[in-house]
């Protein structure tokens, strides 16, 4: 090997490999359609994102019929999103920066279950699935469309949600075929009809539901004249009420396998926690809101083992009663993948304080109990926030900002907001520019 | 054999994730790697597995690739100029890198210099591992034409690095001994 050839090996080659925690969150996430960001529900740690955090507001979506438009692309017809700020804020945080939101159509309709679609690029698409009238299930994309008929640039997915609070629980199918000649999709158990742009949404009947849930049969994409393009097999997922599916659960509902290999493909099944074992970790009092809690009110930070071996920090507070079935959060006590002595994660959420809307920003994290830290602050000049920290896990809050202008990420609170680890004899161990770390994470 | 998608998917994630933030860091590779294997569920059933999985893998990878090889580029070009390495700026080790600083700019410079397709041939064999055959089955490419290719590609990043004034690590060793003595 030539020496510049030894250097090409060796640049970057500090980039570690993911650990199997997170290896196995993205095969979860893969076998749920492999959207950019999962829904969780709403009693999870770690919260949903800005996306999922403003299901909330209303994503009224036009329920009037979808023009027919014999030529042109798809966006020119099906009527706008009527709330267009709603879709914006779903895509600055979840979908890339190229999304062309101004066209923004809601696709398809199914009883109160909408479809929005939203170019990508020149030929991609995100979509975002709504149930009454609440972009609960998050967004997917496709980056581009290249051969429309082999099906690469398809998608087939189920959401289901559980009942909470009085609504029934709901499943529905949706998708894009994006091959010109399809007209329909014979999912073995009925047919739904594709609409312009080769979108699809369908609400499976209840009385299905129990009958499909876990099973995959054969199925066939047809064009007009009833004549097969494609075959493969239908994946029905997890429906809402079984254990998998008690919370939101996302499913890749196509998968081109040839007859006779058709089986399902399930969520490997969540890790419970071990609630009678929680130790607390520390209380805080929010000073923004947080998750489903508003200012003033305290919350606590729990680590709790898990039924995988793993170890979970999960959050309660007023109204929430932690369930077994929690979403694990934040893995407490390592391992170690990135080498650093403290790894963080921000979380950003759009809430509303005195009737206008803000965005909240949170830092959590993990310490690595080799580094001897002992405490840690957060400062920005002579702001400070505070840092809560036990047991190698640590939250904070930072100050709200005001939204602004679209650019790619939310930009935290400006600093830089620097959080700086001690040991006990009050040296600085180490410390991070949680503002640069961010442009780091997130370039644009 | 009849391997699992999942059994598949724990197998190859780690390391095609890693290639893939090596080349465009942690939030693209996230976005591509599961893209990847999005897509590759999708096809499970009808990949016939007598073949090998990485090239299949990787092919799927570098189709996806190529819509972000603009911004690969800016990446390389940015570190070039400002020494600040978008893709590694948030690991450790920072020091080690700050020593081979000049190198690696020089590297990055050369490597956002090459031709697209060229840098992807050259780093799927040096990063991903693949053999010259492999690579071959990724790019859908004779191998003949993967050989030639990646000679010139070598021939022309060594020339550009030698050009830019810096010493092959070898003999800058060699010259740092004779120093000493």
């Amino acid at each position: 090997m030539s020496d510049h050839e030894l250097q090409l090996q060796e640049y970057r080659a500090e980039v570690p490999l993911a650990g199997d925690d997170e290896v196995e969150r993205a095969l979860r996430r893969t076998l749920a359609g492999g959207r950019l960001e999962a829904p969780s529900p709403r009693w999870s740690f770690r919260r949903p994102r800005v996306a999922i955090a403003i299901s909330a507001a209303a994503l009224v979506l036009g329920t009037g019929a979808i023009a027919a438009v014999a030529e042109g692309p798809w966006w020119q017809s099906g009527a706008p999103p009527v709330d267009p700020q709603a879709v914006v804020s779903v895509a600055r945080d979840n979908m890339p920066a190229s999304v062309r939101v101004a066209d923004a159509r809601t696709v398809a309709t199914d009883g109160d279950a909408a479809l929005v679609a939203v170019p990508l690029d020149t030929s991609g698409y995100c979509l975002i699935p709504a149930l009454d009238g609440r972009a609960v299930f998050g967004s997917s994309c496709i980056y581009e469309v290249r051969d429309p008929a082999s099906g690469d640039a398809d998608t087939m997915e189920t959401a289901s949600r559980p009942a909470v609070d009085g609504d029934a629980a709901r499943w529905i199918a949706y998708g894009r075929i994006t091959d010109p000649r399809a007209a329909s999709i014979d999912l073995g158990a009925y047919t739904v009809h594709l609409v312009t742009g080769g979108f699809f949404l369908t609400e499976i009947p209840s009385d299905l539901a129990q009958k499909l849930g876990g099973t995959a049969n054969r199925g066939s994409i047809l064009d007009s004249s009833g004549h097969v393009l494609r075959s493969g097999c239908v994946n029905w997922g997890d429906p809402p009420g079984t254990p998998a599916g008690s919370a939101h659960a996302d499913t890749t509902l196509w998968i081109d396998q040839p007859a006779g290999a058709c089986k399902p493909q399930l969520l490997p099944p969540e890790p419970t926690l071990e609630l009678s074992q929680a130790k607390q970790l520390f209380d805080v009092t929010l000073t923004q809101p947080y998750s489903i809690w508003q200012p003033g009110q305290q919350i606590a930070f729990e680590q709790v083992p898990a039924s995988d071996g793993r170890t979970c920090v999960i959050a309660t507070g007023p109204g929430l009663t932690p369930s077994g079935e929690n979403h694990c959060g934040v893995q407490a006590g390592g391992p170690w993948p990135s080498g650093l002595p403290i790894n963080t994660e921000t979380g950003t959420q759009l809430a509303h304080l005195d009737g206008k809307p803000v965005y909240v920003f949170d830092v959590s994290g993990t310490v690595d109990p080799r580094a001897n830290i002992a405490r840690l602050t957060l400062t920005a000049g002579s702001a400070t926030a505070q840092v809560s920290y036990a047991d190698g896990f640590f939250f904070a809050q930072l100050p709200a900002t005001t939204p602004g202008p679209l650019s790619g990420a939310i930009p935290l609170p400006a600093g830089p907001w620097i959080l700086t680890g001690y040991d006990s004899a009050d040296h600085e161990v180490t410390h991070i520019d949680l503002n640069a770390q961010q442009q780091a994470r997130e370039p644009h | 054999m009849d391997v699992s998608f999942a059994d598949a998917f724990r197998a190859e994630y780690a390391a095609l994730h890693r290639y893939l933030r090596r080349r465009v860091g942690a939030t693209l590779a996230d976005e591509l790697a599961s893209e990847t294997f999005t897509i590759a569920l999708r096809r499970w059933g009808t990949f016939d597995q007598a073949r090998p999985l990485q090239p299949w893998l990787y092919g799927i990878a570098s189709n996806l690739m190529r819509h972000h090889w603009r911004s690969e580029r800016r990446q390389l070009l940015a570190y070039a100029r400002t020494g600040v390495d978008p893709v590694t700026e948030d690991l450790e080790d920072a020091l080690d890198r700050v020593d081979a600083g000049t190198q690696r700019r020089e590297l990055a410079a050369a490597l956002a210099e090459l031709r697209d397709q060229d840098r992807d041939l050259l780093l799927l064999r040096a990063w991903a591992g693949l053999s010259d055959a492999e690579v071959a089955d990724v790019l859908s490419l004779p191998i003949g034409t993967v050989k030639s290719r990646l000679h010139r590609t070598r021939t022309q990043l060594g020339n550009r690095l030698t050009a830019g004034g810096q010493t092959p690590v070898r003999a800058r060793a060699v010259d740092e001994r004779k120093a000493m003595r």
